[in-house]
């Protein structure tokens, strides 16, 4: 088995490697999602990991670095960073940050730091939690629920945008404009709380962003996490500088978190902002519940470490907190064998202590878990649920109307695709649009020829123009059309040899339409319909159409498919002949489709079974056979390695010499 | 090759803290950004759209 098990040689600790890649996953997603950095999720998580608190912070804030950077690319992608009120958000949170850290400093003075830090970090979890899955409440009771946008303003952020002291600085991509200075104030306010926390301070600052400037959720999204951007790379600079970074593990939590981030940050996309609030209030909740387990475990704390510092003190000789720490961490077990001998109020303390610091870890690891788990299923249904949409759009607008591109230079290497495209245009389009595409420039006289090859059919195409690299802007254009039709120069020695191919084997391969590739005849006298079984009828329908526009005969063609490694050459026996026997079921399906045909009116129609190779055999057909077009149904990929190696339909359209070939889509 | 980094790194670490933070910060946008392009890559694979939103002001 693999040994997941990874030293880390900074603090000399041994982690699972998998756990720390899967909680930088899941605070990935739930940091992009959310546009927060999830140090309060992973610092208790890495603590109960057996991180030493300054490591798992550092550590925690190196990771962040990295994966903000994707998250914030992400998120400006989808429009949702507003650079000018991330900027000065950034310059007010520094002036913020130094206010709170001077009042900490005050306060460990006095020696108050501790409870007052909780308390205040629990206060301000619970009220912006309960706040805000109120405010989700409210908003669920009183709208419909298929709004798809953000809820309006809250009351205060109205009143913020009323302050008129100039200068006032317009948000275009928040959409309002606003007083810098109520920006600052904004920024100087979310500043001191991170500051006074001692904590990342995403979770502040996205609310903020939304109930105090009033921008829409996923511009708070994107802007906070700008911010966090920012922010993580100073603490991971600072905390290296003072030599708390695991840079291994940081690494490894990385690894997941960049996916994780990105898995986080395209979900925002499919879900309302409403629903984004829900789940960040849920968060908060739950953060405040960790604290609240924090805090007991602290109080046990205060009962025993007197005594445990004296003894240490007593023991090692260290007097610096500093390195009496250190030497508490390595002397552990000293230390346990020093609590048993302890009375029972000292020995609880202690036990209860680690208990409820474990309680607060695993909190914030499931509920990392659980939220990540959650917000990947929002990713997977938006997604299958666009590319349904995608398909119903397509397919809506090929059932209205007929829409038929042919993609052509006018040059006259172009000349079989506009025969071809124009013989069969008559019968199968309404629409047809002659789309030329050249990268240095159009020849008027290749068009007018053009249009006179399809006036000859009595087409009038619609002539359209594209510069730029012609395979990117057949498909921008074609995109909707229920087919293109497109022509294909041979490849040279070397396109063979490289899996990328010419332009048409690119469009065939990314084409969501049926895409015709015209070769050098343009005259159909015999078409080979390939046939799978099972069959599609829209194959079928598509050589029907095109027979009975040029009447043409058509053969059905079905190839068995045999491993190159089973396929055994016999010259002495031809078995062609057998074959039909072999595969009866085959065969019936086969002279269904062929009574169908007969039935439309094609002339001629005849069967055949081949053994082999699909590709080679189907090409092989062609050739001998003389056929002028091959229609085949575009498949899944065979196996694994089709991934590599290319669809079946989109090699036949790459190597068939001579036959134009049809690739009918789904 | 990863082992001599992470030698390198750990002894970095004791020697030149100064020159540890930057490496630290320079290893987290590499690989960060490094990860991202693959991954965006698998999403357009995918045919997961990743352009601009429309927001409702």
């Amino acid at each position: 088995m693999f040994d997941w098990n990874v030293y880390l040689p900074i603090s000399g600790i041994e982690v699972n490697g998998f756990a720390l890649m899967l909680l930088g996953f899941t605070v990935g997603v739930i940091g992009g999602f959310f546009g927060i950095g999830g140090a309060f999720m992973v610092t208790p998580a890495l603590n109960v990991f057996g991180f030493p608190m300054a490591y798992a912070i550092g550590t925690d804030m190196a990771h962040i670095a990295g994966k903000s950077i994707v998250a914030t690319a992400k998120h400006r992608k989808f429009g949702n960073v507003d650079l000018r009120l991330g900027i000065l958000m950034i310059v007010g949170t520094a002036l913020g940050i130094e206010l709170g850290a001077t009042v900490i400093m005050w306060l460990e003075k006095i020696g108050r730091i501790g409870p007052i830090v909780r308390i205040t970090y629990m206060v301000l979890l619970f009220s912006l939690g309960s706040y805000m899955l109120y405010e989700y409440i409210k908003h669920s009771k009183g709208h419909e629920k298929k709004t798809t946008s953000d809820v309006g303003k809250a009351r205060l952020a109205i009143k913020m945008q009323g302050i008129k002291i100039p200068p006032m600085i317009n948000l275009k991509v928040s959409g309002f404009a606003i007083s810098l200075w109520v920006i600052i104030g904004v920024g100087v306010f979310t500043g001191f709380i991170t500051g006074f926390l001692g904590v990342g301070g995403g979770f502040i600052r996205m609310p903020a962003l939304m109930y105090l400037i009033g921008s829409p959720t996923k511009i708070a999204v994107g802007t906070d996490l700008f911010e966090v951007m920012f922010s993580g790379a100073y603490g991971a600079f600072s905390y290296a500088l003072k030599a708390k970074v695991e840079l291994v593990a940081a690494v490894i939590m990385l690894l997941g978190a960049a996916i994780g981030a990105q898995i986080g940050t395209t979900a925002t996309k499919y879900a309302r902002g409403m629903i984004i609030r829900l789940y960040f209030a849920i968060t908060m909740l739950l953060a405040g519940v960790s604290v609240i387990f924090k805090h007991l475990s602290e109080k046990n704390k205060d009962i025993y470490v007197p005594a445990l510092n004296e003894w240490a003190m007593a023991t090692s000789g260290f007097t610096d907190k500093t390195e009496l720490r250190r030497w508490l961490y390595i002397n552990k077990e000293a230390v346990r064998e020093w609590i048993i001998q302890q009375p029972d109020i000292i020995q609880q303390a202690f036990f209860m202590e680690k208990a409820w610091s474990s309680y607060s870890g695993y909190l914030m690891l499931g509920s990392a878990c659980a939220l990540s788990a959650v917000i990947i299923a929002f990713f997977v249904r938006g997604f299958l649920r666009e590319r349904a949409e995608v398909r119903i759009a397509e397919i809506a607008a090929a059932v209205v109307r007929r829409r038929m591109v042919i993609a052509a230079t006018c040059a006259p290497t172009d000349l079989p695709v506009m025969m071809m495209g124009a013989r069969i245009a008559k019968s199968m389009a309404d629409e047809v649009v002659l789309l030329t595409c050249e990268e240095k420039g159009i020849c008027e006289d290749y068009i007018q020829e053009g249009k006179r090859i399809f006036e000859q059919c009595g087409i009038a195409p619609v002539v359209e123009f594209a510069r730029g690299k012609p395979y990117k802007e057949i498909l921008k254009k074609a995109s909707g059309a229920n087919l293109l039709v497109i022509g294909s120069r041979p490849l040279n020695p070397l396109e063979t040899e490289f899996y990328l191919g010419d332009n048409a084997t690119k469009i065939v391969r990314r084409m969501t339409s049926s895409t015709l590739v015209v070769k050098e005849r343009y005259k159909i006298r015999r078409i080979l319909l390939c046939i799978d079984i099972p069959y599609s009828k829209n194959t079928v329908n598509m050589a029907k159409e095109i027979a009975s526009a040029t009447d043409a005969d058509i053969e059905i063609l079905h190839v068995v498919s045999i491993p190159t490694m089973f396929s055994m050459e016999t010259p002495w026996l031809d078995i062609s002949s057998l074959l039909p026997d072999f595969y009866r079921k085959e065969m019936g399906v086969l002279n269904g489709i062929k009574d169908e045909l007969l039935g439309s009116g094609i002339k001629v129609v005849t069967v055949k079974l081949r053994e082999g190779i699909v590709e080679e055999q189907i090409i092989m057909e062609s050739v001998e056979g003389d056929f002028d077009l091959i229609v085949i149904k575009e498949g899944f990929f065979r196996t694994p390695f089709g991934l590599f190696l290319g669809r079946l339909s989109t090699n036949v359209a790459t190597h068939s010499p001579h036959a134009s070939v049809l690739v009918v889509k789904r | 090759m990863v082992e001599q980094f992470i030698e390198w790194t750990t002894r970095l670490n004791e020697t030149n803290s100064l020159a540890f933070a930057f490496v630290t910060v320079g290893t987290m946008i590499v690989v960060g950004v490094g990860i991202a392009l693959v991954v965006e890559l698998v999403f357009k694979i995918l045919g997961i759209k990743t352009e601009k939103i429309e927001h409702h002001h």
